[in-house]
């Protein structure tokens, strides 16, 4: 009885969880930035399937066992989002087999084996889930909202993957536990040997492109510049900086943000029509 | 003698799972002539006969041996595969893998057919020799994905889902009529592995 109550919660919370939320009603935008991100922990099959692997793993063990790794988790997670985008990560390229070959390890043992490769697991898919969380935070004028969602999002998952697992143990289970294990093992692996794969090399950009619409393919403006309806150039105005580094383009009043006095049309090329 | 005895739990839970794979229709709208993502790698396997039969046969095998070789092989072809899968993308070339993939289809389907019982290690080594060239096709495809992440996480699930289809049939049919539907789905697989071979051939 018990259990089933756990589970019925666990289920109701998952549901509201994952319910799309009415973006229309939205008071302040940089909700709607979080809720992305809380969603982005659902939505995205590469991390979502660590994350389940993980609470099934973690709930399959103890219930102290599982919060202690949980608050591993959470840790690692804060971690990843501080640094692990930061230049000169040598496992930068390699998270996402990490993270798969972790948890598919966590969910394929059992016994004391499981407590330490669950906890090892917990801090890889912590640090993978806050690199993903930081990596991919939209830039916004709410930094940090978004990775906050996916921390909030991908804890919940943890959480309450952890508690359907540990409601449900039943001896049956090990043999599809272990069969979808072997797969995150497979799927990591071969991730891995993506990684590890050299990037080919890219074909460089026809340059005839230009040349194939008509265009020339060499601007004589010193700056940025359009192109007519024939496809002649137009130069556009080079903005000049004054000693209080504004450009020349831009009018401030007082102390309002910077408008653009000349809104220039789309510009390609050298240097950029706004600054 | 009974001829048929009910499923229990699991058996039921493996047949719905293989039921439900292979029912699941793929979305040819969005596969195209290019590989493409989760779909076009979870229709991969299941689309190429030779794949489908290797697999269901992967399943069937473990589930005729019983006692751990039910999910042994099946946990065991995958990893293996993934192996064949790295040297595929590597570039790493394997001789005559069509010739071993119609290999792997005869030989999986005579041991159903000859209900062949080997130990543990020869059966995991048998099943993982052919899971190298299986995995050395698919993985030969996948830097052409047009995203290779989605592509190999729905090939190696469909890879799955198949040995569970297999494992669900020898279960509970398997060892129907004496055996005999065992062994005849091992006979036919058979068969059509000596069609893959010749064709490879």
């Amino acid at each position: 009885m018990k259990h089933g109550l756990l589970l019925g919660a666990s289920i109701g919370v998952n549901l509201a969880a994952a319910a799309s939320p009415p973006l229309a009603h939205v008071i302040a935008p940089q909700y709607s930035v979080f809720d992305n991100g809380a969603l982005h922990a659902v939505g995205n099959l590469q991390l979502l399937a660590p994350l389940l692997a993980l609470g099934v793993a973690l709930g399959r063990g103890g219930r102290w066992d599982a919060a202690g790794d949980w608050v591993l988790w959470l840790a690692a997670f804060a971690a990843g989002a501080l640094l692990w985008n930061r230049p000169g990560n040598p496992f930068a390229g390699f998270g996402t087999p990490l993270a798969f070959m972790a948890a598919g390890a966590a969910l394929m043992l059992t016994g004391r084996a499981a407590a330490i490769v669950g906890a090892l697991a917990a801090v890889v898919v912590g640090v993978y889930s806050g690199g993903i969380g930081r990596q991919e935070d939209p830039a916004t004028d709410w930094p940090g909202w978004f990775t906050l969602g996916i921390g909030i999002g991908a804890g919940l998952v943890v959480f309450f993957a952890a508690e359907a697992a540990f409601s449900y143990r039943r001896v049956w289970l090990t043999i599809p536990v272990r069969i979808v294990a072997s797969w995150l093992l497979a799927i990591g692996f071969m991730f891995l040997g993506l990684a590890l794969k050299p990037p080919t090399a890219k074909t460089p950009a026809a340059p005839a492109a230009a040349a194939d619409a008509g265009l020339p393919d060499t601007s004589p403006c010193p700056g940025p510049h359009r192109h007519g309806l024939d496809g002649e150039f137009i130069c556009l105005p080079v903005p000049t900086i004054d000693d209080k580094g504004t450009p020349s383009s831009i009018v401030k009043y007082g102390n309002a943000p910077p408008i653009l006095s000349d809104p220039m049309p789309p510009a390609h090329g050298s240097g950029s029509a706004a600054p | 003698m009974k001829l048929w005895t009910p499923p229990n739990r699991l058996t039921a839970l493996f047949a719905l799972a293989g039921l439900a794979a292979l029912a699941a229709s793929p979305a040819h709208a969005h596969t195209g002539g290019t590989l493409g993502g989760f779909v076009s790698g979870f229709e991969h396997p299941i689309l190429g006969p030779d794949h489908l039969l290797a697999m269901f046969a992967v399943g069937v095998w473990g589930a005729q041996i019983g006692g751990r070789s039910v999910w042994e092989l099946p946990v065991a072809f995958p990893l293996i595969m993934a192996i064949g899968g790295v040297l595929g993308i590597a570039g790493v070339p394997l001789p005559h893998v069509e010739v071993w993939i119609g290999l792997s289809v005869l030989g999986l389907g005579l041991a159903i057919a000859t209900v062949w019982r080997p130990l543990e290690i020869v059966s995991i080594f048998a099943v993982g020799l052919f899971a190298v060239f299986h995995g050395h096709a698919h993985g030969a495809e996948l830097p052409n994905a047009a995203d290779p992440v989605a592509y190999s996480v729905g090939f190696v699930m469909a890879t799955g889902m198949i040995h569970v289809a297999g494992i669900g049939f020898g279960l509970m049919l398997g060892k129907g009529v004496r055996g005999l539907i065992g062994r005849g789905a091992g006979t036919l697989i058979a068969l059509a592995g000596v069609w893959f071979l010749a064709q490879a051939i």
